[in-house]
């Protein structure tokens, strides 16, 4: 007890009622809390570099670095090799893909980011293995 | 005595100069172009010939005592200044001694340029004499970093890394320069720090998500603003103070935003988070819309995110957008200049929010829950007296600066900062040991009739105590005060804590006389061990003109609080150890 001192105890104190979950959000009191799980999922990635040398291992690292999974890659240089393809088949972790997408965004090799659907990269994985 | 033993030799038109300017040149006209006037650094092979080129140049260059302390001069100049801090250093060892303080510039995005030598190209590769791969062990540590391979662009590189290290959110970049680089003719034409093509930095947030969020604000009946980093990065101090003072919102900051509002305001509520005040903390987690300005919430502030200001709607206002949502999600995302988007917000306010309530109830808790302690003259001083005599002492405008530790959080607690980039210290990184070469750094940046303390503990200064040396060498007016209380006290306090008073590798059973070490190096030592020594001594070693270090010996037992436990629950602070025990 903190009675000798006068400040309030930390259980005796005004506690707000909300609670938020682990990502941040603010969880709705009236609602069912949302399913978690349901928006951990796979995401197709397509980068547009500079193809310069290190490239892929800035992009690898800051993965590695924000435990983002990485399931397939396809890379490719495109016109007058000055850029490349980059497309990533990844499963980010909280908080998802978005944040992905915009630490990708800040490296300075990437020139452009784009999310496709999964069947783009299915598309894209098959033409890479028939050729 | 004489601190300085050969007087530096004036270049004349009769030194040995070079008929071409070379890559080493280049760089060092670039950092000319930049406006840069100092640079913090140490010698090496592969670095010589930028060293070379430093001979003619303006550059005043500091030289240190170890890698690690030339960062955080740099760091600490650029926070100081505004302006990026410069560190060179030479390859291998010279470039993964700098790792730890481009680490933490980092983490607490601080403008600073490192230019580190490397093998020459021809040797890149083949595990060559002093060879690191500088880029790759720093790149998960800058914003980004170059290897400049072509004497012509080297120029253009250095300019660019100096750009991009201030532009949009700040950050430490880095140039690997490869010594048959610098050594070799440069054609480049000089420029100044221009970024790259195609590189965007976003000023003003969406326009319609203001006024959403502005009406937001409007409507709060518990409104906060949590001022971080951002707000001094972004020299939006003017600019939230208006907002505030406007529509009376109650302001708290974060370890970095410190400075950013005075804290003798009526409004301030000073630090939040696990050390931060009970008032800022009860503030933040009973608030119902939250203002959060240039901050990533680090888990030292929110601690467990569940728990974090469960009530409130956030507003977040940052530069980077990576930083939206990433811990704690954005109602109201804002992504723009912190003083840009303030301005929108305070023309969009439709009204003042109706809190007059709200701001007494945070005034009550101001009174419920006070920073104190208790001080007995037949005990040993404790340490949280000697903050406050100090900042008695001294002017408002006095840069602080601290190594981390318990030393840190006395510091950040018991002295009232009241201006932005007074407050220098290492706080995502939480780097033991910054607080010596940070205040070098920051004596340079200062202005000349500014004061600069260096509060540090004594595990954290026994750290990078070779600085002083350079402290001696360069006449540097800075005072050290030495919380010494014989241990690594953080790591203490926590083994009493939760490790059931096991204090494995924490208490130094002796520790040097710092007041004869300060004496050895050519500095002025002192001593304070009761009360009564306290005012004489502080500022005795506050006028000595020159470095001073106070070796304070406090209580070996005081603990910091309030504390909130690791991921705990901010609303339930721990006032002392007997509250600690109820959680």
């Amino acid at each position: 007890m903190s009675g000798e001192t006068g400040y309030p105890g930390p259980h005796e104190r005004a506690q707000p009622s909300g609670r938020r979950n682990p990502d941040g959000t603010r969880i709705d009191m009236d609602e069912t809390p949302p399913d978690r799980d349901a928006d951990e999922r796979r995401a197709v990635l397509t980068t547009v570099v500079k193809n310069e040398p290190g490239v892929t291992a800035k992009i690898t690292g800051l993965f590695a670095r924000r435990q983002v999974n990485i399931e397939r890659i396809v890379g490719e240089p495109m016109g007058d090799g000055t850029r490349s393809r980059i497309t990533f088949v990844v499963e980010p972790p909280h908080p998802g893909v978005d944040q992905v997408k915009r630490q990708l965004k800040k490296l300075l090799p990437v020139i452009s980011v784009e999310e496709l659907d999964l069947e783009a990269a299915e598309e894209l994985t098959a033409s890479v293995n028939e050729s | 005595m004489s601190k300085r033993t050969t007087a530096p030799e004036e270049p004349t038109d009769e030194s040995p100069g070079r008929s071409a300017p070379t890559g080493a040149d280049a760089a060092i006209v670039a950092l000319e172009a930049a406006g840069v006037e100092h640079a913090f650094g140490l010698q090496g092979g592969a670095i010589m010939p930028v060293y070379d080129a430093l001979y003619h140049s303006d550059i005043q260059h500091v030289t240190m005592g170890h890698e690690q302390g030339a960062a955080h001069a740099a760091d600490a100049y650029g926070i100081v200044s505004g302006d990026p801090g410069v560190c060179l250093a030479t390859s291998g060892p010279g470039a993964t001694n700098l790792v730890t303080g481009l680490a933490d510039a980092d983490m607490d995005s601080d403008p600073m340029v490192a230019l580190t030598g490397q093998v020459a190209t021809d040797f890149l590769g083949r595990d060559a004499f002093q060879e690191t791969d500088t880029t790759g062990v720093t790149m998960p540590v800058t914003k980004t970093n170059y290897v400049s391979t072509d004497p012509d662009t080297t120029g253009h590189t250095v300019g660019e890394a100096f750009a991009l290290a201030r532009e949009g959110r700040p950050g430490p970049t880095l140039v690997d320069l490869p010594k048959d680089v610098t050594k070799a003719d440069s054609a480049g034409e000089p420029v100044g720090p221009e970024l790259p093509d195609g590189f965007d930095v976003p000023d003003a947030a969406d326009g319609e998500t203001v006024a959403e969020a502005a009406e937001a604000l409007a409507d709060a009946e518990r409104p906060a603003i949590l001022s971080g980093g951002g707000v001094i990065k972004g020299e939006a101090w003017e600019e939230l103070r208006a907002f505030a003072t406007e529509y009376g919102v109650p302001v708290v900051t974060t370890m970095p935003g410190i400075g950013s509002f005075p804290e003798d305001h009526d409004l301030a509520m000073e630090v939040a988070g696990m050390h931060g005040t009970g008032y800022a903390n009860m503030t933040l987690q009973h608030c119902d819309v939250m203002l959060a300005l240039g901050t990533r919430f680090d888990d030292r502030l929110t601690g467990g995110v569940e728990t974090f200001a469960p009530d409130a709607e956030i507003v977040h206002v940052d530069i980077d957008p990576a930083e939206i949502s990433k811990i704690v999600h954005a109602d109201y995302p804002l992504v723009g200049d912190a003083g840009t988007v303030l301005d929108q917000l305070h023309d969009a306010m439709p009204a003042a929010p109706e809190a007059g309530e709200w701001r007494q109830q945070c005034r009550e808790w101001r009174e419920e829950y006070p920073l104190e302690y208790s001080a007995s003259e037949d005990e040993p001083v404790k340490p949280q007296f000697l903050v406050e005599a100090m900042d008695e002492l001294t002017p408002d405008d006095t840069v602080v600066t601290t190594g981390v530790g318990q030393h840190q959080m006395w510091a950040m607690q018991y002295w009232t900062y009241r201006h932005p980039r007074t407050w220098v210290s290492s706080h995502g990184l939480g780097t033991m040991g910054y607080g010596l070469p940070a205040a070098i750094g920051a004596r340079f940046a200062a202005d000349d009739d500014q004061s600069v303390v260096c509060f540090d503990g004594d595990g954290s200064f026994l750290m990078t105590l070779q600085e002083l040396s350079v402290a001696v060498r360069e006449e540097l007016d800075i005072t050290v005060v030495v919380l010494n209380n014989a241990a690594v006290g953080m790591v203490r306090q926590w083994q009493d804590a939760f490790f059931e008073g096991r204090r494995m590798a924490s208490e130094y059973p002796w520790v040097p006389g710092f007041d004869v070490l300060a004496e050895g190096f050519g500095a002025r030592g002192f001593r304070i061990e009761t009360y009564e020594e306290v005012d004489e001594t502080l500022r005795a070693a506050y006028e000595y003109d020159g470095p001073a270090v106070v070796d304070a010996h406090v209580d070996p037992e005081e603990d910091v609080y309030p504390m909130v436990p690791s991921g705990g629950d901010n609303t339930k602070f721990a006032m002392n150890e007997a509250q600690l025990e109820e959680l």
